[in-house]
């Protein structure tokens, strides 16, 4: 059932109130939801948001749990393939459906929708919900998502605990005019280590949807976190996304981001590192075809020594599609002997396609151990295309082989197969539209 | 397959408005290598590219038949495909496809129709071909032209023209660079492919390559045209003589 709902603070009690939640529960969301009134649209350089963009969606749908994999749609089930021996956490527009875990899952790790975390391990969940002052500033994605969320994943896994199995997360949406708000998050205690794989997907024909997500990523000292995200929503969805990290001491984080889909996307990475020694890695792919706009920003704020950072993202632009590519690493003054680096590189198939990329390295501290940039766009080289033609290759032959070996340098670095071999389906998808 | 004929007709080409082949005329036959010497600057390189169908030649009178079909409007894939070969003389890097790939995918546009391999009998015709060539196993997981030496370049496109099989192929300067063992290999490598179905035309600027590849017919190009055609006996007196030689008696 969807029934247009006027969007005010008493809707937000409601939804609270539905949901049975506690009062501090309650009490963040109306916190959110003043925020969300108070704040200015995100400024991100090359993709203007405007208040539109946050008050046309449905706030939420009704949608009834699956009892077995068959149960859940058709379509979604193609995309994901089988779902022997996976972990799967499966969310319908609103709500949280489907969920299986591994019956080898270690001791103590928790893995399960937000709504069931709040009432089975409150505690946990109300010292790691919006419990944190970011100090990239606030987001009025972020308020939104946090005074409306339902759904989301919430991974908990114990110290010196090293997940075998990757969690993913789908995030499905097939209901025109929905906005979908989960919040996600994962704490990595100690020495621990955990992947997360989230996918959000929908029919190709889905009308106008809108989503605004938020991972929240807690690392301790030393642990492992791989957090993967392939965004092949319609063409129609909107997408704002803001994912953050503020990595424990000699922790690894890697980000991994594919963006394919979306009628506009941005997908905001932040990392706050004040942990000694801690390194993070984001790699990202991206690839805007028809009348798509894909915003990939990622910020490195490096605030402690011995901290390493490297962004490594290649994109393609083609028809009428925009795509901005903008890496942000500051090195802070007590961000002695770290490096910062950034490359990317954006492939440009038609004069009608347009990249923009904006990369920004500031560095406060004099002794960095490293640090540098390098950012190209450029077409296809003619001559590269000459070869391959002359060798039978038609044009279109010939830049499906040059783009899969553009892609293919990055693909390499991409930790969990079942994401690469996902991402090169979306390639050759996109190639062959 | 029949024998393949190969027919430069007046050809005059350009580039951004000047004239660097002036009206040159030359048949290729299929069991045939042709030598076509001349010194740097007198558009052997232009008159390879714009066979092949290099988009930035433009063709401004004249005609190329093979087997009497004009091929000047065809996109060099089409060319490819009626068996037009152009083996290289600066091979570009592509970085991130591997040989493997690219050269399955070529053998597929080109013979996917009457003989489609799979994976494992492409790797096999393959590795058979490398090691004719004395290649490395690894080389086909290697990056396109990336890294490569003078050599390998030169070895891979040898390799591509074996294992394409071609009806005429051209050979842009694929000596140059080479040392006397590649050079011999190379050599080797396109005598095993001799036969009345394939056309060879040898560019080159030094008569060393004819002694392994041993041409039938030897011409001299300078300046856009071809001032003489002869036998073998044509390169040697060159190598003796200089292009100078030449050159006087052409305008004496």
């Amino acid at each position: 059932m969807t029934t247009q709902t006027k969007l005010d603070q008493d809707y937000v009690v409601e939804l609270s109130a539905r949901k049975d939640e506690p009062a501090w529960m309650k009490e963040r969301r109306l916190a959110a939801w003043r925020k969300f009134q108070e704040l200015p649209v995100p400024h991100y350089e090359r993709t203007r948001l405007r208040d539109s963009h946050y008050d046309k969606f449905i706030p939420y749908v009704e949608t009834p749990a699956a009892d077995s994999w068959e149960q859940l749609p058709e379509e979604l089930r193609r995309a994901v393939g089988d779902p022997e021996g996976r972990l799967i956490v499966v969310q319908r527009n609103s709500e949280v459906v489907y969920q299986q875990l591994p019956a080898d899952l270690p001791e103590g790790v928790i893995v399960t929708d937000l709504d069931t975390a709040v009432r089975e391990h409150p505690d946990l969940v109300e010292k790691y919900f919006m419990n944190r002052n970011f100090p990239s500033g606030d987001n009025k994605t972020v308020a939104l998502n946090a005074a409306l969320h339902s759904g989301g994943l919430f991974v908990y896994v114990p110290e010196d605990v090293r997940v075998k199995t990757p969690v993913e997360f789908i995030v499905w949406i097939d209901e025109a005019g929905v906005g979908v708000f989960d919040h996600s998050i994962v704490v990595a205690e100690p020495r621990s280590r955990v992947r997360l794989v989230e996918m959000a997907l929908s029919p190709e024909d889905l009308g106008k949807a809108y989503r605004y997500g938020v991972l929240d990523v807690f690392t301790g000292e030393g642990a492992s976190a791989t957090l993967s995200n392939v965004q092949a929503l319609g063409e129609n969805v909107q997408n704002l996304v803001v994912r953050r990290t503020e990595p424990g001491q000699r922790s690894r984080t890697d980000w991994v981001s594919a963006e394919f889909g979306g009628a506009l996307s941005v997908n905001e990475i932040d990392s706050q590192i004040t942990g000694v020694g801690s390194e993070v890695r984001g790699l990202g792919v991206f690839f805007a075809s028809g009348k798509q706009h894909l915003d990939l920003e990622l910020m490195m704020i490096q605030d402690a020594r011995e901290t390493g950072t490297d962004i490594l993202v290649r994109g393609v632009v083609k028809d009428e599609g925009r795509a901005v590519y903008a890496p942000y690493t500051r090195m802070r003054h007590d961000a002695k002997d770290s490096t910062g680096f950034q490359r990317g590189n954006t492939l440009v198939l038609d004069p009608t396609a347009r990249a923009y990329s904006i990369p920004q390295l500031h560095v406060e501290e004099d002794e960095v151990q490293g640090a540098g940039h390098a950012a190209t766009v450029g077409k296809v080289d003619e001559d590269h295309l000459y070869y391959l033609r002359s060798r039978g290759l038609t044009e279109l032959e010939a830049k499906k082989l040059i783009v899969d070996g553009f892609f293919n340098t990055v693909l390499d670095h991409i930790p969990i197969k079942s994401v690469r071999q996902h991402v090169i389906n979306l390639i050759e998808r996109k190639m062959s539209a | 397959m029949s024998r393949p004929t190969l027919e430069i007709k007046d050809l005059h080409v350009s580039i951004e408005g000047s004239e660097i082949i002036k009206g040159l005329s030359l048949t290729v036959k299929g069991g045939e290598v042709h030598a076509l010497m001349g010194p740097n600057g007198s558009g052997k390189s232009t008159l390879a590219n714009t066979l092949m169908g290099h988009p930035r030649y433009d063709v401004e009178d004249g005609q190329v038949l093979l087997d009497g079909e004009d091929i000047l409007e065809m996109e060099p894939d089409e060319r490819a495909k009626r068996g037009l070969f152009l083996a290289f003389q600066y091979p570009v890097e592509i970085p991130g496809v591997t040989v493997a790939n690219f050269l399955r995918a070529a053998y597929n546009a080109l013979h996917g129709d009457e003989k489609p391999l799979s994976v494992l009998e492409f790797h096999q015709l393959l590795q058979q071909h490398m090691k004719e060539l004395e290649m490395d196993e690894e080389f086909a997981g290697r990056y396109l032209n990336e890294g490569f030496s003078g050599g390998e370049k030169k070895r891979h496109e040898i390799l591509q023209m074996a294992l394409l099989k071609p009806r005429i192929a051209i050979m842009d300067e694929t000596d140059s660079g080479l040392d006397i063992d590649a050079l011999k290999i190379v050599a080797d490598g396109v005598n095993r492919q001799r036969s009345d179905e394939l056309g060879v035309l040898v560019i080159t600027h030094y008569s060393r390559i004819l002694e392994y590849l041993k041409p039938d017919y030897v011409h001299i190009m300078m300046d856009g045209r071809i001032v003489r055609s002869g036998g073998p006996e044509l390169a040697k007196e060159l190598e003796e003589k200089g292009y100078d030689w030449l050159r006087e008696e052409i305008n004496a």
